[in-house]
């Protein structure tokens, strides 16, 4: 009868669970944006940066090069690639150098007269058109007239390749065969893609698609293509670590299944301690979906991590089973400490919630939720399930001898102090700061691949990453007229050697009374057709032959000027948008900035123009936007600290015993932020939330070891869950330590040393341990 | 033909007349080719105004006086490769190199008057390049006539014979020159 109804119960709970599973797989949305782990910004500066890290125009940038074969087929592949991007809607903008100007919609043609800056300087009079006519014979006799001949009777001042050139990078590179090869001989481009640089996935599909066109290019295996870029890199950090976390979690995982096998010799009590860490992870995606109607892919990935502190529950129960009584009455003894333990891991991890991030938060309800449903199925459910029939882990071979030499280690009451002291002289002498300072550890990329970017971005002429000018107005127009007029100041500085060069958005569109102005300028048909015959008196070209031109000047004249919303539509809309931001009821400019070798004789530009331009220090910005978030961490970590002293004291009901539990586990986790501060490692998010799992574990080791039940048996039942427990979370994180995954090797290290140190202190230091000699079971 | 072959370097002074479709009349430029050996070809221009190209294998430079320099690939330059071509099968007297790429024809004329009209084989090069001639008397080249597609030509005339080439000549005044004398 019993066992019918165990029976049961096993396939109500698993049924449930498949019902929760299914819904979970159908429901649950994962984002992949990892600004979603940054902190929300406080200030209009910080917003921005948030903006331009995700999709800022240098963000969306994938740099690219094709190396490996003679200039003349590097071309033509770089052309290919170029014209197979132009027609994937994944990419916003590519070029390669290559400005073909056939491919530009004609009825843009006439605007190039409003555009470039010849007007400002001359008029289209006979003086004027008869040196562009010279200059122009010149060209056609010289071996590079090829892409000439065509467009010399519609543009005979060169307009398009003024304004081709005030596209192009400022230092950009040399054009071979009409486009960009660096000095390595690598045919250079710049794609932008319209997802945002922090969106792993669409990146994923962005480069796969890039390397599809590049593989289907005739003659493509011959060379290579080399990536690179904020998006290329977020793409390849999330496969490295997906791929090493996958391998990593694999051998663990068998590692894991065979130490349980070993301590409990039952297969089905294994799998039904599994039961309890699923519901829990089921009930937290739950919640997610509930909550926040999606899951971020690194919410999830700590969240499984920090939810591994489960495994203890059924871990737990299974030791202290007692030969002759049922599994509820086990768990009813367990059940004060247990119940401590989760409240205590609750109350931690609702210091990410205090953190204000949205990703945090979202950890922490994936953490507490999964954390409560666990705890309380490994106290309701998990022993009505389990088998009757099992083997008592205080007879466990070897465990008494083991439980003996622990005890009889020796307990210098000095020894915790000596080791404070250290600790603490370890702290103050440690190398290096303290603090990992910059947002690019949330991105960690291999050195080599920072050389390649490095590399590329100067061959490129890209912009510093690291200063954006601000040009401030209430509208587009202001905005424009105010780029007009830093213009020349700008060029000022690049001459003086303050900055290597400047892009305004007033290079992209110039604003509408700079281009009445022009247009103002420009000559009637008859004067013109007048000016055209004397300038070419004496001169060979056919008669008759600037008729486009003449055509082209008359029908600029009756233009409506451009404005940034009719610009949007043009291959450079995309370019132009990303310069020209709409925030909060104010305009924006944003002009990048390459080579800035004197930051402050910009910031004295700036001061001279009353604030209305200013200079934008991005890691200046970063930086301070990551002190900011871990004060914030820190002071939900105090609270976090303080409640827990007040949770263990009230469960344990004594002072002195919470003294017991907390004292080991505090200095433990300091033992391994020293440890970790001599080898030289900044602390970072990652390290902290590590510490916190550490810690949570720690508290468990403690309590257990603490807890004095003066059965010789029931101590080496704690000491067979304690060793199962440390053992397992040593072998599971220990394992990330292999990993070359900055962010999974910190975690790894953190866990593994907080658990080795938990495990000694909490042993060293438990109250009654030295106080017994005689263990033997009666 | 290896009659004709010289010893790198070796320079002679030209004369180019360039016909456009966008001019009424001839383009005269004139200056000096100097040869180093290899693929390696140097065209001075001299008069009216100064501009010096460079080819290296497959690369080209140009540089005019205020204008900087340009590279591009020989591809993107058919006339500059068809005189290349030309004048290194000539100097080189390796004829066999110009039958890889071009069909070669002889004519022989009165006297010791000779062209050699060559057609390219490729279509991609006809594509930019009717094809060229090369004109010669006895053992010296006089001209080298390259014939663009789209109908623009240019005519190189060469050594002494280049100061005989008037401020606006032509065609069939320069092709009576290099053909006849």
């Amino acid at each position: 009868m019993r066992s019918r109804v165990r029976a049961a119960l096993i396939v109500l709970w698993v049924l449930a669970l498949a019902g929760l599973a299914l819904y979970v797989t159908n429901s649950l949305k994962v984002g992949t944006d990892l600004r979603s782990f940054m902190p929300s910004a406080s200030n209009p500066d910080q917003k921005l940066l948030m903006q331009q890290i995700g999709q800022g125009p240098g963000s969306r940038l994938l740099l690219v090069a094709i190396g490996g074969a003679d200039t003349g087929r590097l071309a033509k592949l770089s052309k290919g690639l170029t014209a197979a991007l132009r027609k994937d809607t994944r990419f916003s903008q590519v070029v390669n150098g290559d400005f073909d100007l056939s491919s530009i919609n004609p009825k843009w043609l006439p605007y190039r007269y409003l555009f470039t800056d010849t007007l400002d300087h001359h008029r289209l009079d006979a003086a004027y058109l008869h040196r562009q006519l010279e200059e122009r014979l010149q060209d056609l006799a010289s071996p590079a007239s090829g892409l000439l001949q065509k467009w010399l009777p519609r543009d005979p001042t060169l307009e398009m390749l003024k304004l081709v050139q005030r596209w192009a990078p400022a230092h950009g590179p040399d054009v071979r065969d009409g486009v960009w090869f660096d000095k390595r001989g690598e045919a250079l481009l710049l794609v932008q893609t319209r997802a945002a640089g922090f969106d792993p996935e669409a990146q994923a599909h962005a480069v796969q698609a890039l390397r599809k066109a590049y593989r289907e290019l005739p003659g493509s295996r011959a060379a290579h293509l080399i990536l690179s870029g904020p998006g290329y890199f977020s793409v390849v950090i999330s496969r490295h670590t997906r791929d090493q976390a996958n391998w990593i979690g694999a051998i663990s995982t068998v590692g894991f299944i065979l130490l349980l096998l070993l301590a409990y010799r039952s297969p089905g009590a294994l799998v039904l301690a599994g039961l309890p860490i699923a519901s829990g992870a089921l009930a937290g995606l739950t919640a997610l979906i509930l909550g926040f109607g999606e899951a971020n892919g690194i919410t999830l990935a700590f969240g499984f991590t920090l939810l591994g502190v489960a495994q203890e529950y059924p871990i737990r129960l299974l030791s202290h089973r007692r030969t002759g009584t049922s599994a509820l009455v086990s768990v009813r003894g367990l059940w004060p400490l247990l119940l401590t333990a989760i409240a205590s891991a609750c109350i931690a991890y609702l210091a990410f919630y205090a953190s204000g991030v949205p990703g945090l938060q979202q950890l922490a309800v994936f953490t507490i939720t999964g954390l409560l449903v666990a705890g309380f199925s490994t106290r309701y459910l998990l022993p009505r399930v389990l088998p009757t029939r099992f083997i008592d882990s205080a007879d466990t071979p070897g465990l008494a001898r083991f439980r003996r030499f622990l005890d009889e280690l020796p307990r210098p009451r000095w020894l915790p102090w000596l080791i404070a002291a250290g600790v603490g002289f370890a702290l103050w002498l440690a190398p290096g700061a303290f603090w990992q300072q910059s947002l690019g550890a949330l991105t960690p990329v291999s050195q080599k691949m920072v050389a390649t970017q490095t590399r590329l971005s100067k061959a490129l002429g890209a912009p510093d990453a690291r200063y954006l000018l601000l040009l401030h107005g209430d509208n587009a127009q202001s905005v424009l007229q105010l780029s007009e007029r830093m213009a020349p100041q700008l060029r000022r500085l690049e001459h003086q050697g303050a900055l290597d060069a400047a892009e305004l958005p007033s290079h992209y569109l110039p604003s509408l009374a700079t281009q009445r102005a022009r247009q103002a300028k420009l000559p009637d048909r008859a004067d013109l057709e007048k000016a055209l015959a004397k300038a070419s008196a004496g001169l060979p070209f056919r008669k008759g032959l600037f008729a486009p031109f003449v055509k082209d000047v008359e029908a600029a004249r009756r233009l409506p000027p451009v404005t940034p919303s009719m610009f949007e539509s043009s291959p450079l809309g995309q370019r132009l948008g990303a310069m020209l931001v709409h925030q909060d009821h104010r305009w924006l400019g944003l002009a990048t900035l390459s080579g800035v070798h004197e930051p402050g004789a910009i910031a004295a530009l700036s001061r001279s123009t009353g604030g209305r331009v200013s200079l934008l220090d991005i890691k200046a910005a970063s930086e301070a936007l990551v002190n900011e978030y871990r004060v914030r961490i820190l002071h939900a970590l105090v609270i976090a600290a303080i409640l827990l002293v007040l949770t263990v004291t009230f469960a344990l009901r004594s002072v002195r015993r919470a003294w017991h539990v907390l004292a080991p586990m505090t200095l433990a986790t300091f033992l391994v932020l020293a440890v970790e501060r001599l080898a030289g490692i900044e602390i970072s998010l990652f390290h902290l939330i590590a510490l916190i799992l550490a810690a949570g574990l720690g508290l468990h080791y403690a309590l257990f070891f603490e807890r004095d039940t003066g059965d010789p048996a029931e101590q080496r039942r704690t000491l067979h869950a304690t060793v199962v427990c440390v053992l397992s979370a040593l072998l599971v994180f220990g394992m990330l330590v292999w990993s070359t995954i900055p962010v999974l090797r910190a975690i790894g290290l953190t866990v593994a040393l907080g658990v080795a140190f938990h495990f000694c202190l909490s042993i060293l230091m438990a109250p009654h341990a030295s106080a017994r000699k005689d263990d033997e079971p009666a | 033909m290896h009659r004709l072959a010289q010893q790198p370097p070796t320079q002679t002074a030209f004369a180019e007349a360039r016909f456009s479709s966008l001019l009424d009349r001839a383009l005269v430029l004139k200056g000096k080719l100097a040869w180093q050996g290899g693929d390696r070809l140097e065209r001075n221009v001299t008069q009216p105004y100064a501009e010096h190209t460079r080819i290296d294998g497959n690369r080209v430079s140009v540089t005019r006086k205020g204008h900087g320099t340009r590279h591009f690939s020989l591809d993107r330059a058919p006339a500059m490769k068809a005189l290349l071509v030309g004048l290194l099968a000539v100097l080189e007297g390796n004829p066999r190199r110009l039958r890889g790429v071009f069909d070669a024809t002889l004519q022989g004329r009165s006297g010791a008057y000779w062209t050699l009209v060559l057609v390219p084989h490729s279509r991609k090069l006809a594509h930019q390049l009717e094809g060229l001639a090369l004109d010669g008397y006895a053992g010296t080249l006089r001209c080298i006539e390259i014939n663009q597609s789209g109908g623009d030509e240019s005519i190189y005339v060469l050594g002494h014979l280049s100061a005989r080439v008037s401020a606006s000549p032509t065609q069939s005044a320069l092709k009576t020159l290099c053909r006849a004398g």
